[in-house]
């Protein structure tokens, strides 16, 4: 594990092989987030509105949910966690891509995929099985592509000239040979090969659960594991820890699917196990947020200036949330409540948005200055993107889960009529619509200062945007950096 | 591992330095450069030992309750609370209440469609089961009368009907003709014993050559209790409180 001093100057050329796929991933990523924001605020008025543009059929909640979904599940955090993967594989490995047009065609490839799938769903030829809706011409479109992805990425690593393999590596290894086989084996016996009765349930949510902690967790992670210390300029607080975390999840994950079946049909075995991996989760999500928590102590004053390490600590924050509530999720107790309510869906946000969307935010931050070389427009618009995001979220979680527990415990109440109980939530989607608003003004921002960025729009900065600059006199403050943290960002 | 190691690569000749973050000398270097620090290593802080504590706890649990509410692992057991098979079985398992079991097989063996619910049977063609001297007399022949039913004029209550009472004896086992009998003779104010299960199998043991229907004239002509062997181990019944 020697420290190896590395030849700075070759950070530049990596960096530039990376480019085009990179810029491809991340530009199409941007579109599908604001593609899946529209149908997400479609869908979230639907449930309070339900009359809301319901006489066109294109536009109905049962097709817009699942569009909204796929669309931000396979479109944004899909291509954006690819794009990272791709960038941060080819710097820890300490190796350029390879033929990275082979990766931008890749990209293209995702995204016909994509839309076939969407207009696909929006067309009514849903296959109606959650987390993979796309019709059954679209998948083999996405294992195309992702092949490209995946060989390329293991290319770039039997290419590597650094000898230590870093923590980040390992988290995108597991992506990278996790996704395939979830995608594919699900499909097999979802779609293609349909199997029959309650194990169609056990499989479906096994990939849907896993779909989240072993294709975005891990991709997340390794971000986090890389741009945190990168930022703040320090080594990540304990070896060991990345190795308990790390492993840990990889054994406990896999059994969390079925928790979701709680009530179901399946036997009792089945879930408790599922129960007791969900409750083992704690230690691959203490682990880690121990160790980024270590890192991190005495440094969060950088959070006032980096946009990156601002977003990646939010999102790593929300990650411990998340995973803790999870935990407490999957146990009959909870379960028997929170099931089939809002509070549900809630989480799920928290996780796919919190989580992972906001550390996707953070990494696009940080790597897209060096791709195309051209610094952030406007701080107070990276500021404008943080707070609608952060609030949006906050105030979304924090309404639904609120919601979901009042709806759940009168759902228990065998003497409140249904209706009244679906009345009552009303309030609480109002609010969630007004949420999704806010995330997707924020969501506008960024795409906005993405645009500027990739076609060099504004004026040229010479030091990175960083969060404390005021925009009105770029020129006369760039030369004073701001304190402590030099130029990184 | 081979490839890092390949001479001729251009950072062979930069190993066995130690990183200190930034410490190159940077001001000939590109703008990208300077902006950044190093690329992260790792710090080699221990786990904390109140950490692997709580860890080992939670592994700890996790295995008592995998113990506990697996159902021992097997495919058909859905119930998670369901106690564990074994030795303590048969000491957990709860007696049937047989007015429970009988009242839902009044209910949905269809007994209720003509019966009715309050037991009044209709006039002229089914006989009530409420008070009727059919029911909370002798077992024998109510046992009969549900085992191959019963066909042609029956007087009960004074009153003549003349129905088809169908046959449940292929249809229902010993143990739940005799709860839903038990449920006739001590509901709508009933107030007849219990029927026992053993009673019932000797009913069915006594009436095996008789497959028709039984007409009233053939039931009255029984006299007689069917004889129960003396049962091994009898299930606890339970009268209605």
């Amino acid at each position: 594990m020697s420290l190896v001093t590395r030849p700075p100057d070759r950070r530049v050329s990596i960096d530039a092989s990376t480019r085009l796929p990179v810029l491809v991933f991340f530009t199409s990523a941007v579109f599908w987030l604001v593609t899946g924001s529209f149908l997400a605020i479609l869908a979230s008025i639907k449930m309070h509105t339900p009359g809301f543009l319901a006489s066109t059929s294109w536009l109905t909640f049962g097709r817009v949910r699942p569009a909204h979904l796929n669309a931000v599940a396979y479109g944004w955090a899909s291509m954006a966690g690819i794009g990272v993967l791709l960038w941060l594989m080819a710097r820890l490995s300490r190796a350029e891509l390879r033929y990275p047009w082979l990766l931008a065609v890749a990209g293209g490839i995702w995204n016909v995929g994509i839309l076939l799938g969407i207009v696909g769903i929006l067309s009514g030829q849903s296959s109606g099985i959650e987390w993979l809706e796309f019709p059954p011409y679209v998948p083999p479109i996405l294992v195309a592509a992702y092949a490209i992805v995946g060989v390329w990425a293991v290319v770039t690593f039997r290419d590597r000239r650094e000898k230590h393999v870093y923590v980040s590596q390992w988290y995108l290894f597991g992506a990278i040979f996790w996704f395939p086989w979830l995608y594919t084996v699900t499909n097999l016996l979802m779609v293609y090969q349909p199997i029959t009765g309650v194990t169609q349930a056990s499989v479906n949510w096994w990939y849907g659960h896993n779909a989240l902690g072993l294709w975005f967790t891990p991709i997340g992670l390794a971000a986090a594991y890389y741009l945190i210390p990168k930022v703040i300029g320090r080594p990540i607080h304990s070896y060991y820890l990345s190795i308990l975390g790390f492993w840990a999840l990889a054994l406990f994950y896999n059994w969390n699917g079925a928790h979701h079946l709680i009530g179901g049909p399946v036997p009792a075995w089945l879930v408790t196990v599922s129960s007791v991996a969900s409750g083992m989760m704690i230690i691959p999500v203490g682990a880690v947020a121990i160790n980024h928590h270590m890192t991190m102590w005495g440094y969060f004053h950088v959070l006032k200036y980096s946009p990156t390490l601002r977003f990646i600590v939010f999102g790593s924050m929300c990650y411990t949330a998340v995973s803790l509530q999870g935990m407490s999720q999957s146990f009959r107790t909870l379960n028997q409540v929170t099931h089939f309510t809002h509070y549900t869906v809630a989480h799920a946000h928290l996780g796919l948005y919190g989580f992972f969307s906001m550390v996707m935010f953070g990494c696009i931050y940080y790597i897209m200055p060096r791709l195309t070389g051209w610094e952030w427009a406007s701080s107070r618009m990276i500021k404008i993107h943080f707070w609608t995001t952060a609030l949006g979220i906050g105030s979304y979680w924090t309404i639904l889960t609120w919601g979901g527990l009042m709806q759940g415990i009168e759902l228990n109440d065998s003497d409140l009529p249904f209706m009244t109980i679906m009345k009552r939530t009303i309030p609480y989607l109002w609010s969630r619509t007004f949420s999704g608003v806010l995330m997707t003004t924020g969501h506008l921002v960024f795409a906005a200062l993405f645009a500027m960025n990739l076609l060099h729009l504004g004026e040229r900065r010479t030091e990175p945007t960083l969060l404390g600059d005021n925009d009105d006199n770029v020129a006369t403050e760039s030369a004073q950096a701001p304190p402590v943290l030099g130029s990184s960002h | 591992m081979s490839s890092a190691n390949s001479p001729g690569r251009s950072e062979s000749q930069f190993s066995g330095q130690v990183e200190t973050g930034e410490g190159h000398d940077v001001q000939g270097l590109h703008a990208p450069i300077m902006r950044e620090k190093a690329d992260p290593r790792d710090g080699f802080e221990p786990i904390p030992p109140w950490m692997a504590g709580i860890f080992g706890i939670v592994v700890f649990m996790g295995g008592m309750y995998l113990q506990r509410y697996s159902g021992d692992f097997r495919a058909d057991i859905y119930e998670e609370r369901r106690p564990a098979i074994g030795a303590s079985a048969k000491k957990d398992q709860k007696p049937v209440d047989p007015i429970a079991v009988g009242k839902r097989l009044y209910a949905t063996q269809g007994c209720v469609s003509c019966h009715q619910a309050n037991g009044m049977g209709q006039a002229g063609a089914i006989p009530p089961v409420a008070k009727s001297e059919w029911v909370a007399g002798s077992a024998a022949r109510l046992s009969r009368i549900l085992l191959q039913g019963l066909q042609g004029d029956v007087k009960v209550l004074d009153q003549t009907y003349n129905g088809n009472m169908p046959a449940f004896g292929t249809k229902l086992k010993d143990e739940q003709i005799a709860a839903v009998l038990t449920y006739l003779r001590q509901e709508w104010g009933n107030q007849a014993e219990a029927i026992t299960t053993e009673s019932i199998a000797a009913a069915r043991e006594a009436t095996k050559d008789h497959s028709n229907a039984w007409n009233a004239g053939e039931l009255m002509a029984i006299t007689s209790e069917d004889k129960v062997a003396a049962p091994v181990e009898k299930p606890a019944q339970r009268a209605k409180p």
